[in-house]
C-alpha cells in the first residue's frame, strides 16, 4: 500500500500516538455527562452507531472496490434480531447484540457467495435488491411487528439501566474496539490482499491471493458490523418499524445511500475516514433535522462534490490542502511525489 | 494521523457550536415549573408528514399555525402567545420518534399538538407517557389511542371502527347493498377498518364477500379491483390514504367496477377528486367535522382564519385543514381553561373538563378523567363536482 | 377471460412506464457505461416542469410538452458534460454520483414546489368511455395509455436503426474505441444519449399521474423506479429492446402475481414487491446480463 501523506505523518508521531488517542477517547467519554438526551439521541448515539457500520462498509467499498447499496438490509436484520430477542425472549443486550451480528453475518455469507461473480453496477444492483427485499419483509411480516413495530425496552446490565445518554458509553466502547480491529485488518496481510483485489484482481490472483475467499470475507465482516450497528440502534432508539420500507430513512434506500455517503465522504482509502464520514453525515442530519429533505439534498451534493474534486474525502483534506498550497507559485516541496 | 485527529476534533467542536445544537443542560429561563412556558410564550410541537407518501397531510400543520396566528393577533391566551414547531417525519415512525424526542427534550415544548399516523403515534406513546407530555390530536382513527386508556393522549378523530360501522350501515340500509367488499391498507389502520366492517356486516345482515389489501408502494391496483369485481360486490368500502385511494377509484372505474365506493375520511381530499376527474364523481366518504363549505358559523370562521392567516396553496380549504384548525381550537381552549398558572397537569385537568364542548369546528367533544375518546360519530358525504355534499345525518352508531 | 385480458392490459400500462424508464436507463448505460439511478428524479422533473408550465404559466399542452422535452434534453446533456464526464470511466463512482444526483434533484423539486401534492392535477386529454370487442370491455383511457409508450419506444427503435445518429449510438454502445476510430464523435453521442434518456424519463413522469390517477409529488416515481430497474436487468442492460421488453414483461408479471396470490400469503411479508426483489436478486446471480443481453463470460 502506498504510504499516504497522512500515514507518513503518523509514522512521525511515534511516542505521541497512544497519548493522543487516550486523550481523545477520554474527551469523548465525557460527552454523555455534559449533553442533553436529545443531543445523544440526535447526534451522539447515531454517530457512534453509524461509525461502526461505516468502518465495516469501508472494508468492502474502500478495500475491495465493491459498492454495496443494500447495507441497510444488514442493519435492519441486526436491529430486528436484537429487537425480537430483547422484547420477546428477554435476552440481555450484551447477548442480543453479538447474536444480531452473527445472524447478519450469516446473511452476509448467503448473499456474498452468489454475488461473487458480479462486477460493478451488477453487484450494486444485487445488493440493492437484497436491501429492499429485507426491508419489505421486515416491514410487512407480522412476526417482525408488522405495521405496529417493535418496542425495545431500555437495555439493562444487572441492576443498572442504560438510557440514551449512558448507552453512548457502550457504543463508544464498541466503536473503539471495532476501529482497532478494522485498522489492524486493513494494515495487515488481509488488508493488503483486499487492496490488491481492488487494484487488479487478475494480478492479485497471479500472486496467489484467493479472490473468492477475500471478497466474501470483506462482505461478511461488513455485514456483521452493520448488524451490530443495527442492534445498537434498536437499543437506543427503542422502537423499530420498517414499514414504508422503500422510502424509510432508517432501513430503506435512503439509509443505504447515507451509509455509502459516509464512506465516500469520509475517504475511501482511510479507516479513520469512515469515522469522520459517519460523524459528518450524522452532524448534517442533526443540524438539519427540521428540514430532513434539505439534509438529504446536502449530503447528496456532498457525494457529488467529493467524487468530483476531493477523492480522498474528509480524511484526505489535509493532503489535499497541502497539495493545493504547494501548487502556489514560488513554493518548492521536495519529496512531494504523488501528493 | 494526528492531523486527521485534529480535524475530527475541530469538526466535532464545530458541530457542537453550530446554532441549534443544545448546550449542556443548564438552567433555562422558565416562568413556570414546566418547560415550554414563559411569561409571554407557549411552545407547542408537532410531527407531521410534509414529504413522502402521506405528504398531503402536511397542510394540517399550516392550518394549526394559522389558527395560532389568529389567537396571537387577538391577545393570545391568558396573556401568552403560542408558537408552533412542526417537524417533518415523512410518515416514517422512526423519524416521528426522533422528532418527538427532539421536541420534548431539546426544544422543550410544553405539549404536543398533532402527531399523524397510526404506527407513528404508537412509536411515541411510551416515550410521552414516560415524559408526561400531553398530546392533543394524535391524528389517527386508531381505537388504540383511547382504549386502553392513555392518560396523556387526547384524540379527536373519529375511530376507524366507528367509520366502518357508519359506512357499512349506509351501504346496507341506504344503498341496499347485499355483497360488500373492502379495499384496505395492509396495516393497523386498514386492519381496524376491515374488522369493523366484518363485524357490522353480520349485524346488518349483509355479506362481506371479498377484502383486498394493498401496500403503500403498490403502483398498480388493478388486481385488487378485478378481484373485487369478480366477487360481484354491490359496494366497496375503502380504508386507504389519499394517493392509493385515488388510484384505486380511478382503476375501479376503468375496469368497469361500477359499484358504489365508500371511503374513510382519511382520503377525503379535494386534490384527489381533481386528479380523478369524472371518475371521482359520486364517491361516498365518512366525515366527522362539518363540510368545509357549510354555512355554520364555526365553519365560516374557519374559512376566515385560513383566508387571513394562511395561503391557498399551503392551507387549502378542505377536510385536512379543517382538522388542523379544529384541533388547534381544542388545544387553545384547554390552555385557556388551565388558567394563567400553566402546568402540564393543569392543562390535562382542564381538557378533562370538556363536556359536550362545541366551541370548535368539531361536534360535541367530551373528555373525562377516565375516558379521552374523541368524536364518536360520523356522517356520510358524497363527492360532487370536486367538492363534498352531505347525504346523511350525523349518527353515533352503537 | 375478460379478467385476464384486463389484468394484462393494466399490466401493459404500468409496464409501459417501466419500459420507458428502463429504455432510458439502458440507453445511458450502453453509451456511457453509467447506471443512472437518478432516472426517477429526471422523470419527476419532467412531470413538474410540464405541470408548472400548464398550471402556473398557462401554457397549452402541446407547447408545454415540447418545452419540457427540450429542457430535459438540456438537463441530461448538462449532467453528462459537467458531472459524469469528469469521472472518466470509473463505474463505481458513477453509480454513487447518480445516487447523489437523485437526492439532489428530488430535494430540489421539493424545495421549489413544496412536498405536498398540488391541488391541480397533471392531466392528459385522454378519451373516456369503453372499447367493446365481443365479450371484452376495455377502458379507452387504458388502451391509449398502453399504446403511448409503445409508439414512443417504437419511434426510438426505428430511429436507432435507420438514422445516422442512431447508427452512431449503436456503434458507441458496442465499442467506444472502435467508434472513435471510424470518426464518430463519441463525446457528442454521449451527450445525446443522456439527453434522450432524460426525455424518456420525462415521458414516464408525465404518464404516471394519468395512469395512477393520483396527484403529482416529488417522490411519485419512486415506486415505479425499482420495478423499472428490475425489468431492465431482467431484459438485459446491454440490449435496448430487451430492457424495454423486461419492463413490459415485469408490469404484466406483477399484476398476474398480484391477481393470483391469495391474500393470506401477503400477510407473511411475501407480497408482490418481495417477489420482485427476489427475482432481481436471482436474475443477477444467475445471469447478470439478463435474458436478452449478451452473456459476458467473466471468470472470477
Amino acid at each position: 500500500m502506498n504510504p499516504s501523506p497522512n500515514s507518513l505523518a503518523l509514522a512521525r508521531l511515534g511516542v505521541w500516538r497512544p497519548a493522543a488517542v487516550a486523550a481523545a477517547v477520554a474527551a469523548l467519554a465525557c460527552l454523555p455527562l455534559i449533553s442533553t438526551t436529545s443531543f445523544a439521541v440526535g447526534f451522539l448515539d447515531p454517530a457512534g452507531t453509524y461509525a461502526i457500520l461505516a468502518l465495516g462498509l469501508n472494508l468492502l467499498i474502500g478495500g475491495t472496490g465493491q459498492f454495496s447499496l443494500g447495507h441497510a438490509g444488514f442493519f435492519a436484520i441486526g436491529a430486528f434480531t436484537a429487537g425480537i430477542l430483547s422484547s420477546n425472549d428477554a435476552w440481555p443486550f450484551w447477548l442480543a447484540i453479538p447474536a444480531a451480528g452473527v445472524i447478519a453475518g450469516l446473511f452476509g455469507v448467503a448473499l456474498g457467495l452468489p454475488t461473487l461473480r458480479l462486477i460493478g453496477p451488477y453487484f450494486s444492483m444485487a445488493t440493492l435488491g437484497f436491501g429492499l427485499l429485507v426491508a419489505e419483509i421486515l416491514g410487512t411480516a407480522s412476526w417482525a411487528g408488522g405495521r405496529t413495530g417493535i418496542t425495545v425496552n431500555y437495555p439493562q446490565a444487572g441492576s443498572y439501566t442504560f438510557d440514551e445518554l449512558s448507552f453512548f458509553w457502550v457504543i463508544l466502547g464498541a466503536a473503539i474496539i471495532t476501529y482497532f480491529l478494522v485498522w489492524n485488518l486493513r494494515h495487515g496481510a488481509t488488508g493488503r490482499a483486499f487492496v490488491a483485489l481492488r487494484e487488479s484482481d487478475f494480478a492479485a490472483r497471479a500472486c496467489g491471493v484467493h479472490l473468492a475467499g477475500y471478497r466474501v470475507l470483506a462482505f461478511v465482516i461488513s455485514a456483521v458490523l452493520a448488524g451490530i450497528a443495527g442492534a445498537l440502534f434498536a437499543n437506543w432508539n427503542g422502537f423499530l418499524d420498517a414499514s414504508n420500507s422503500v422510502t424509510s430513512s432508517t432501513f430503506g434506500l435512503p439509509a443505504s445511500v447515507a451509509f455509502v455517503a459516509m464512506v465516500v465522504v469520509g475517504g475511501l482509502d482511510s479507516t479513520f475516514g469512515s469515522i469522520l464520514g459517519a460523524v459528518f453525515i450524522s452532524a448534517v442530519q442533526y443540524w438539519l433535522q427540521d428540514r430532513p429533505e434539505l439534509a438529504e439534498t446536502l449530503y447528496g451534493a456532498c457525494i457529488v462534490a467529493v467524487l468530483l474534486w476531493a477523492r480522498g474525502g474528509l480524511a484526505g483534506l489535509p493532503a489535499l490542502t497541502r497539495a493545493a498550497w504547494g501548487n502556489l507559485p514560488g513554493r518548492v516541496h521536495a519529496g512531494d511525489a504523488h501528493g | 494521523m494526528r492531523r486527521t485527529k485534529a480535524l475530527a476534533a475541530v469538526l466535532t467542536l464545530g458541530a457542537l457550536s453550530l446554532p441549534g445544537v443544545p448546550r449542556p443542560s443548564g438552567a433555562e429561563a422558565r416562568q413556570s415549573s414546566d418547560p415550554g412556558v414563559t411569561s409571554s410564550q407557549i411552545l407547542v410541537g408537532a410531527s407531521l408528514p410534509e414529504s413522502g407518501p402521506a405528504g398531503a397531510y402536511g397542510v394540517i400543520g399550516g392550518a394549526e399555525n394559522a389558527y395560532f396566528q389568529y389567537v396571537n393577533a387577538h391577545g393570545g391566551v391568558n396573556g401568552r402567545k403560542l408558537t408552533l414547531l412542526v417537524q417533518d417525519d415523512g410518515y416514517d415512525p422512526s423519524r416521528t420518534l426522533v422528532n418527538v424526542k427532539n421536541l420534548v427534550l431539546s426544544r422543550n415544548v410544553f405539549a404536543l399538538l398533532s402527531v399523524l399516523g397510526t404506527a407513528n403515534n404508537q412509536a411515541v406513546i411510551p416515550f410521552i407517557t414516560r415524559q408526561r407530555v400531553p398530546l392533543v390530536y394524535p391524528a389517527t382513527g386508531s381505537s388504540l389511542m383511547a382504549k386502553p386508556f392513555q392518560p396523556y393522549l387526547f384524540p379527536i378523530q373519529v375511530t376507524y371502527t366507528v367509520e366502518g360501522k357508519v359506512l357499512t350501515d349506509y351501504a346496507a340500509k341506504v344503498l341496499h347493498a347485499k355483497r360488500i367488499g373492502v379495499f384496505y391498507q395492509n396495516d393497523d389502520f386498514g386492519g381496524e377498518g376491515l374488522a369493523a366492517v366484518t363485524a357490522r356486516a353480520k349485524q346488518d345482515g349483509v355479506t362481506l364477500v371479498d377484502s383486498e389489501p394493498y401496500q403503500i408502494t403498490d403502483t398498480d391496483l388493478s388486481a385488487q379491483a378485478l378481484k373485487l369485481k369478480r366477487a360481484r360486490v354491490d359496494a366497496v368500502i375503502i380504508f386507504a390514504i389519499p394517493s392509493p385511494a385515488g388510484t384505486f377509484i380511478g382503476t375501479a372505474r376503468r375496469i368497469g367496477l361500477n359499484a358504489p365506493l365508500l371511503s374513510s375520511s382519511v382520503a377525503a381530499q379535494p386534490a384527489l377528486l381533481q386528479a380523478l376527474g369524472p371518475a371521482g364523481e359520486g364517491v361516498y366518504f365518512s366525515n366527522f367535522a362539518p363540510l368545509p363549505d357549510s354555512r355554520l358559523p364555526s365553519v365560516a370562521f374557519y374559512r376566515e382564519v385560513l383566508k387571513d392567516y394562511g395561503t391557498p396553496t399551503t392551507t387549502p380549504v378542505g377536510p385536512f385543514t379543517e382538522a388542523g384548525v379544529g384541533a388547534a381550537e381544542v388545544f387553545v381552549e384547554g390552555i385557556r381553561r388551565a388558567g394563567r398558572n400553566l402546568t402540564r397537569q393543569g392543562f390535562i385537568h382542564a381538557l378533562e373538563t370538556f363536556r359536550d364542548y362545541t366551541g370548535s369546528l368539531y361536534p360535541k367533544l367530551t373528555y373525562t378523567a377516565s375516558d379521552h375518546s374523541g368524536v364518536q360519530g360520523a356522517y356520510v358525504m358524497r363527492s360532487h363536482h370536486g367538492t363534498f355534499v352531505q347525504v346523511a345525518p350525523f349518527e353515533y352508531p352503537s | 377471460m375478460n379478467d385476464l385480458v384486463q389484468v394484462v392490459l393494466s399490466g401493459l400500462v404500468t409496464g409501459g412506464i417501466y419500459a420507458l424508464l428502463a429504455a432510458g436507463l439502458t440507453l445511458i448505460f450502453q453509451v456511457s457505461g453509467v447506471v443512472n439511478f437518478a432516472q426517477g428524479a429526471l422523470a419527476a422533473v419532467g412531470a413538474y416542469t410540464c405541470w408548472s408550465l400548464e398550471n402556473q404559466h398557462g401554457v397549452a399542452l402541446a407547447p408545454a410538452l415540447a418545452v419540457t422535452a427540450a429542457g430535459l434534453f438540456l438537463l441530461g446533456c448538462l449532467l453528462q458534460a459537467v458531472i459524469l464526464r469528469r469521472l472518466g470511466g470509473d463505474l463505481a463512482s458513477s453509480v454513487i454520483v447518480t445516487l447523489g444526483l437523485l437526492i439532489v434533484l428530488e430535494g430540489g423539486i421539493g424545495i421549489v414546489f413544496g412536498y405536498s401534492p398540488p391541488t391541480t392535477p397533471l392531466s392528459l386529454p385522454l378519451p373516456d368511455g369503453q372499447f367493446n370487442l365481443g365479450d371484452w370491455s376495455l377502458s379507452l383511457q387504458e388502451l391509449v395509455l398502453a399504446a403511448l409508450p409503445i409508439i414512443l419506444l417504437g419511434a426510438l427503435f426505428l430511429g436507432l436503426r435507420y438514422t445516422r445518429v442512431g447508427t452512431a449510438v449503436r456503434a458507441v454502445s458496442q465499442s467506444a474505441r472502435g467508434a472513435r476510430l471510424v470518426g464518430i464523435p463519441v463525446d457528442r453521442v454521449r451527450l445525446a444519449a443522456w439527453g434522450v434518456g432524460a426525455i424518456l424519463a420525462g415521458a414516464a413522469g408525465i404518464l404516471i399521474p394519468s395512469a395512477s390517477t393520483a396527484p403529482i409529488s416529488p417522490g411519485m416515481v419512486e415506486p415505479y423506479l425499482l420495478s423499472a430497474f428490475t425489468g431492465a436487468v431482467l431484459g438485459g442492460l446491454d440490449s435496448l429492446p430487451g430492457a424495454a421488453a423486461g419492463g413490459w414483461g415485469l408490469g404484466i408479471l406483477q399484476n398476474l402475481v398480484s391477481y393470483y396470490t391469495p391474500t393470506q400469503v401477503t400477510s407473511w411479508g411475501v407480497g408482490k414487491d418481495a417477489v420482485i426483489f427476489a427475482l432481481l436478486l436471482a436474475v443477477l446471480m444467475a445471469r447478470p446480463t439478463g435474458i436478452f443481453g449478451t452473456a459476458v463470460q467473466r471468470r472470477v
